[in-house]
C-alpha cells in the first residue's frame, strides 16, 4: 500500500503552460496564500476542476435517465389515449432531441 | 412455479458485453435467425419506443462511462431470466399482455434500486439446444447504478427474495384480471352470477 502511494506521488512527468506575466503573478500569489508551490496549486486546481465537472456530469446524467422515464410514461399514455396527431409529432420531436443528448 | 435464473454463461466484463447481450435478448443481432421467438421488449431508464435497441445500448454505456467503467473493470451487465411454465401461461389466459405487465412490474424493481434495465419476452416453441425453453422473460440490468455509481451485487438470498417478489407480481396481475370485471357487476342486475342461497 505504501509503495503504491509513493508511485502515485512520484513526479516523473512535466506539463508546461504559457501564460501572461500578470496571470503568472496572480497564480503565484494565490498559491502563496494557500501555502503551496505554484506547481502544486495549478495541479490541485486542475484536478478539483475535473472532479467538479465529473460531479456535474453525474447530476446531468441522473436527470437524463429520469427524463427518459418521464418520456417512457408519455409514450405509454399515447398508446392508451387518443392523442391529436400534431401532439404525437411534437412528442416524437422531443424524443429525438433527447436522444441526441445521449450521444457519448 | 416460475423460476428466476441468473445467467452466468458469460462473464460480461468485455467492452461489447452491453451491445451483445441487449441485441441477443431483443433479437437484433446481425444475421438474426431467432427473431420469431421475440414477443416484445421494453425497459426502465432506457428509451424503448424507437423499436430498435440502439438508444438503450447507448444509454447503458453512457452511464457506465460517467462512472469510469473502463478504469474500474468488472461486470458491465447482470442477466437474469424468469421462466414461466405452460400451465402458468394458461392461467394467464395465454395473454402476452399480462406477461408484458408482469415484465414491467419486475423490471421496475431493478430501476427502483437505481439500475437501468432492458427486458424481453421470448416464447421458444422450437426445440433448440442451449436455449431457454418455453415462455420466459430476460432482464438485462446495467451493473452500474446510475444514481450512486456503485456496482450491482446480489446474494443467493436476495436472488431468492427477488424470485418470490416476481412470483407475487405474477399472482397480482392474474388476480387483477379476475377482480376488475367483478367490481362493475351489480348483483341486482346479474342475478345468475350471484345465486340466492
Amino acid at each position: 500500500m505504501n509503495r503504491m502511494k509513493q508511485r502515485d506521488e512520484c513526479k516523473d512527468a512535466t506539463i508546461t503552460i504559457r501564460v501572461a506575466s500578470e496571470k503568472k503573478e496572480k497564480i503565484r500569489k494565490k498559491a502563496a496564500k494557500k501555502k503551496k508551490s505554484t506547481s502544486e496549486y495549478v495541479a490541485d486546481a486542475a484536478m478539483a476542476g475535473l472532479e467538479s465537472r465529473r460531479s456535474k456530469d453525474r447530476r446531468k446524467m441522473i436527470q437524463l435517465v429520469e427524463n427518459q422515464e418521464i418520456l417512457n410514461d408519455v409514450f405509454h399514455m399515447m398508446m392508451e389515449l387518443e392523442v391529436p396527431y400534431e401532439l404525437q409529432n411534437r412528442i416524437k420531436d422531443l424524443a429525438e432531441g433527447e436522444k441526441k443528448l445521449w450521444q457519448c | 412455479m416460475a423460476m428466476l435464473m441468473i445467467m452466468r454463461r458469460g462473464n460480461y466484463t468485455n467492452e461489447d458485453a452491453v451491445e451483445n447481450v441487449i441485441r441477443y435478448v431483443t433479437r437484433t443481432r446481425k444475421n438474426e435467425t431467432r427473431k420469431d421467438e421475440l414477443i416484445t421488449w421494453g425497459g426502465y431508464g432506457i428509451g424503448w419506443y424507437g423499436g430498435d435497441p440502439e438508444l438503450a445500448i447507448e444509454q447503458f454505456k453512457y452511464v457506465q462511462d460517467v462512472y469510469g467503467i473502463n478504469s474500474r473493470g468488472g461486470k458491465r451487465i447482470f442477466h437474469e431470466v424468469l421462466g414461466i411454465k405452460d400451465t402458468e401461461f394458461a392461467l394467464m389466459w395465454n395473454d402476452y399482455g399480462i406477461v408484458y405487465q408482469i415484465a414491467m412490474d419486475c423490471a421496475q424493481k431493478y430501476y427502483a434500486m437505481g439500475h437501468q434495465v432492458v427486458f424481453a419476452i421470448h416464447h421458444t416453441l422450437k426445440d433448440i439446444p442451449e436455449a431457454n425453453k418455453g415462455l420466459h422473460i430476460h432482464f438485462v440490468v446495467n451493473a452500474v447504478n446510475f444514481r450512486q455509481g456503485n456496482k450491482w451485487h446480489t446474494s443467493i438470498r436476495q436472488s431468492d427474495s427477488r424470485q418470490e417478489e416476481f412470483k407475487q407480481n405474477m399472482r397480482s396481475e392474474i388476480t387483477k384480471r379476475v377482480e376488475e370485471p367483478l367490481e362493475f357487476l351489480d348483483p341486482l342486475q346479474e342475478p345468475l352470477l350471484y345465486p340466492v342461497l
